[in-house]
């Protein structure tokens, strides 16, 4: 931890809640928030320190107060301080009441000043509630909800007929408030119909057209999973559909700075889903008249994800054995499983061609499925060159299919017409070198516009860039934590931007960077709420740069889309690290 | 400097030369294959490089540009660390993930390679795990006949297993309920019983943790 400095020391000392909220809000200024803040310390007769920007209070405390460096979770201003424990205020010897936790002694102390205690501790018990309720689904609403619970609480405290602020009132009184309007325990579902509660009362977010349009569509295609199930059952509420209706307001980053990557849908437990009759009917169904089957799909252990030119998407699950060809369009899942004499094993990597042709590597068959547009495998090949083929891509322009083989240290070359195996390039590294142009287990690979290859070259740590004729370009990043460093970079893509994104197995996030490794921004955490992965493996941009990942633990695809901010002022690039 | 400073820090460079701290308490180490292309513990553990974020010195000196709002404190990501990764939680399929301590951690470390997909080893990772689930049935689909990730250890639901205690003094167990995670069969630092397991794999094995 960062030593305190002595301007710090004085803040800690002069404003507990103040400086909670000049966290809060100052993390993220905006002319709303700091009006707020300025009456909230008027109000609480807490100096307001003119020296410092709001903006740098938050630093400042952060600094502070943050025990070490961590990153923040999904890239919010995360408050992982004392505050943000679930403890809630300890009771004093004389009060009664329902029980609650006590924090720690040293917390306890901290707060024990009389008189302010109940409500500061509620002020900063409920505020932490509230993001515990909203902030993964929706890190704007958390905010603005955690203004107007701060008011609110402000509010009872100016109540001259509650002047002491009976703790077990305050709660009684908040508990009732729009967003929770039952005072139930919090259940996935709630926080679902908080986020439907919340959300119309907000102020609208700025959204291009165009990705609200896309965001619809598939937001929509989800829901259908998820709805009957909903009503059905409120406990056994699946966690991945969230219907609603406006675009998702999870972005990243956070305002001021202008939103890049925003969520828009995922895919995991396709309960429901009507199988398609594209198979001949059995026996029973002749006899029953069954055209369809209510069949429950579930991604198991996904890895590969690719999109055609329908906007189809073709998941390779490794434990089902099976690509997943999800339809959001047409809210249809096939199934493309090789035939009898070649059943998939272990579908890895999944690519698709300009006519649609479907291209999986299975590791465990070491060699490449080619599949017919309506589904039938009508080639297999590299049997004999592959050793553990991973991840796949096809370079359109020259009909080539790159195969990123972790066993060999290379990537296979293929024409996509023939089926020919063409080239290596690259080899292993040799034990203790990095040599430029060698790979420690190369797991996926890319391609962008102009047809340089990129190769996530996880045992090294970093990502290689290739020319097409396999001549090494460059290559960035180490292992280590911190942006730009790998640890287990996985899934790799480039937007039609050229920007690189890489998926880290170990960071749970994907780091998007320019072609020359500058870490831009990353992308989520551990955890299963949208916008977190669990061992996130594959990573997919199609040309509507649309980013799509997949994770192995928790059997999900989730949807992003990247926000350009060409053209616009706040898009520029440079200039933006040196304050 | 003034002098009183260089007098301490001359007293306190004196007092590590005669009082040398303890070497930290390192497993044995036999890594063999998990000494991934010669990177040593590089191979699984990664050492914060000191950039800019950390307040060291600075070696990428790579700040995330899209979002420079934040304090440059918080740009660090947050890794495999043994005195917090503990806190993060994730679990091993099913249910909804919690803020509480969660010792599936442990086991997700090892499943970053050992994804069973691009990793030449082995394990399968098991997405499905649950309690009193039998060896390959259809729910776990014939993965979890073996490796019983996040398995529970209770002598109470189960009185083949040995007492918690009886295990514990040889193997590990993880989190409250007494989950078997990677680490409580496998060393990964040491491979001297082969297969990077904690004891020999023999009959004195199995009556570890089954009596």
């Amino acid at each position: 931890m960062k030593p305190e400095t002595p301007a710090a020391r004085e803040l800690n000392a002069q404003a507990d809640t103040y400086g909670f909220l000049a966290r809060v809000f100052g993390s993220h200024p905006t002319e709303e928030s700091l009006s707020t803040l300025a009456g909230i310390a008027a109000r609480l007769g807490i100096e307001c320190p003119n020296s410092l920007s709001a903006s740098e209070l938050g630093r400042e405390y952060t600094a502070v107060l943050t025990p070490g460096p961590r990153y923040p979770a999904s890239c919010e201003p995360v408050l992982r301080d004392r505050w943000t424990l679930p403890a809630v205020l300890k009771r004093g010897p004389g009060e009664t009441g329902e029980t609650t936790e006590g924090p720690p002694a040293g917390e306890a102390r901290t707060l024990a000043e009389p008189g302010r205690r109940f409500r500061r501790g509620h002020l900063i018990k409920w505020i932490g509630d509230l993001r515990k309720k909203v902030v993964e689904r929706d890190r704007l609403g958390y905010y603005r909800a955690a203004l107007e619970v701060a008011e609110a609480v402000l509010r009872e405290e100016a109540d001259p007929v509650a002047p002491d602020c009976p703790p077990a009132r305050l709660v009684t009184r908040l508990s009732q408030r729009p967003w929770n309007p039952g005072g139930e325990a919090h259940t996935a579902g709630h926080r679902l119909r908080d986020l439907r509660t919340i959300l119309p009362t907000m102020p609208k977010l700025k959204t291009p057209a165009s990705v609200r349009g896309l965001a619809g569509i598939l937001i929509l295609c989800v829901v259908l999973s998820g709805a009957d199930k909903q009503s059905a059952n409120k406990k056994s509420l699946p966690k991945q559909a969230q219907p609603v209706s406006e675009p998702s307001p999870l972005i990243w980053p956070l305002p001021p700075d202008p939103p890049r990557i925003r969520w828009l849908a995922q895919y995991s437990d396709m309960a429901k889903v009507k199988k398609p009759v594209a198979r001949k009917p059995g026996w029973l169904e002749k006899v029953t008249g069954t055209k369809t089957v209510d069949e429950k799909l579930e991604l198991r252990k996904p890895y590969g994800v690719t999109t055609d030119k329908r906007g189809r998407i073709y998941v390779a699950d490794t434990e089902l054995k099976v690509v997943f060809v999800i339809d959001p369009g047409a809210k249809a899942v096939e199934r493309r499983a090789g035939d009898s004499r070649t059943p998939l094993a272990m579908p890895v990597g999944v690519a698709v061609d300009s006519d649609d042709r479907l291209f999986v590597s299975d590791a465990a068959l070491h060699s490449v499925i080619c599949f017919s547009p309506s589904g039938q495998p009508i080639a297999r090949f590299g049997t004999t060159v592959l050793g553990r083929p991973g991840g796949i891509v096809i370079d359109r322009q020259r009909n080539r299919l790159y195969v990123a083989d972790a066993k060999e240290g290379r990537i296979a070359v293929f024409d996509t017409g023939s089926f020919k195996f063409l080239s290596y390039f690259g080899g292993p590294s040799k034990l203790r070198q990095r040599d430029n142009g060698t790979f420690l287990s190369p797991t996926n690979v890319a391609v962008d516009r102009q047809g340089n290859i990129y190769v996530a070259d996880t045992g090294n740590y970093r990502v290689q860039i290739l020319d097409p004729t396999g001549r090494f370009l460059r290559a960035f990043g180490t292992q280590g934590d911190a942006p730009g460093e790998f640890i287990r970079p996985k899934g790799i893509a480039v937007d039609s931007e050229g920007h690189v994104y890489v998926a880290d197995a170990e960071f749970n996030n994907f780091q998007i960077l320019t072609p020359e490794g500058q870490p831009l921004l990353a992308v989520g955490t551990l955890g299963d709420e949208p916008g977190q992965f669990a061992l996130v493996a594959g990573l997919h941009i199609d040309s509507e740069d649309q980013i799509y990942t997949t994770e192995m633990f928790r059997g999900r695809v989730q949807v992003f889309q990247y926000i350009s901010q060409r053209g616009s002022v706040e898009g520029k690039e440079v200039n933006r690290s040196g304050n | 400097m003034n002098s009183k400073s260089l007098t301490l820090a001359a007293l306190l460079g004196l007092s590590s030369f005669s009082l040398p701290a303890a070497a930290p308490r390192m497993p044995k180490t036999n890594l063999a294959t998990h000494d991934v292309g010669g990177n040593g513990c590089r191979s699984c553990h990664a050492p914060h490089n000191g950039s800019l974020a950390n307040g060291g010195t600075q070696s990428t000196g790579a700040i995330l540009m899209w979002s420079r709002s934040f304090p440059a404190s918080a740009n660090t990501f947050l890794v495999y660390d043994s005195a917090t990764m503990a806190n993060k939680a994730v679990e091993l399929g099913g249910t909804a993930l919690s803020a509480s301590t969660d010792a599936r951690m442990y086991s997700l470390l090892c499943l970053s390679c050992h994804d069973g997909v691009t990793s030449s080893f082995s394990p399968s990772m098991q997405t499905v795990n649950q309690v009193g689930s039998k060896a390959g049935t259809a729910l776990s689909l014939g993965l979890s006949n073996d490796h019983p990730v996040n398995m529970p250890h209770d002598p109470t639901r189960n009185t083949s297993l040995q007492a918690v205690a009886t295990v514990t003094a040889s193997l590990p167990l993880y989190g409250s309920n007494n989950t078997v995670q990677c680490g409580s069969c496998h060393e990964p630092h040491n491979n001297g019983n082969t297969r990077f397991l904690r004891q020999a794999n023999n009959a004195a094995g199995c009556t570890t943790c089954h009596l």
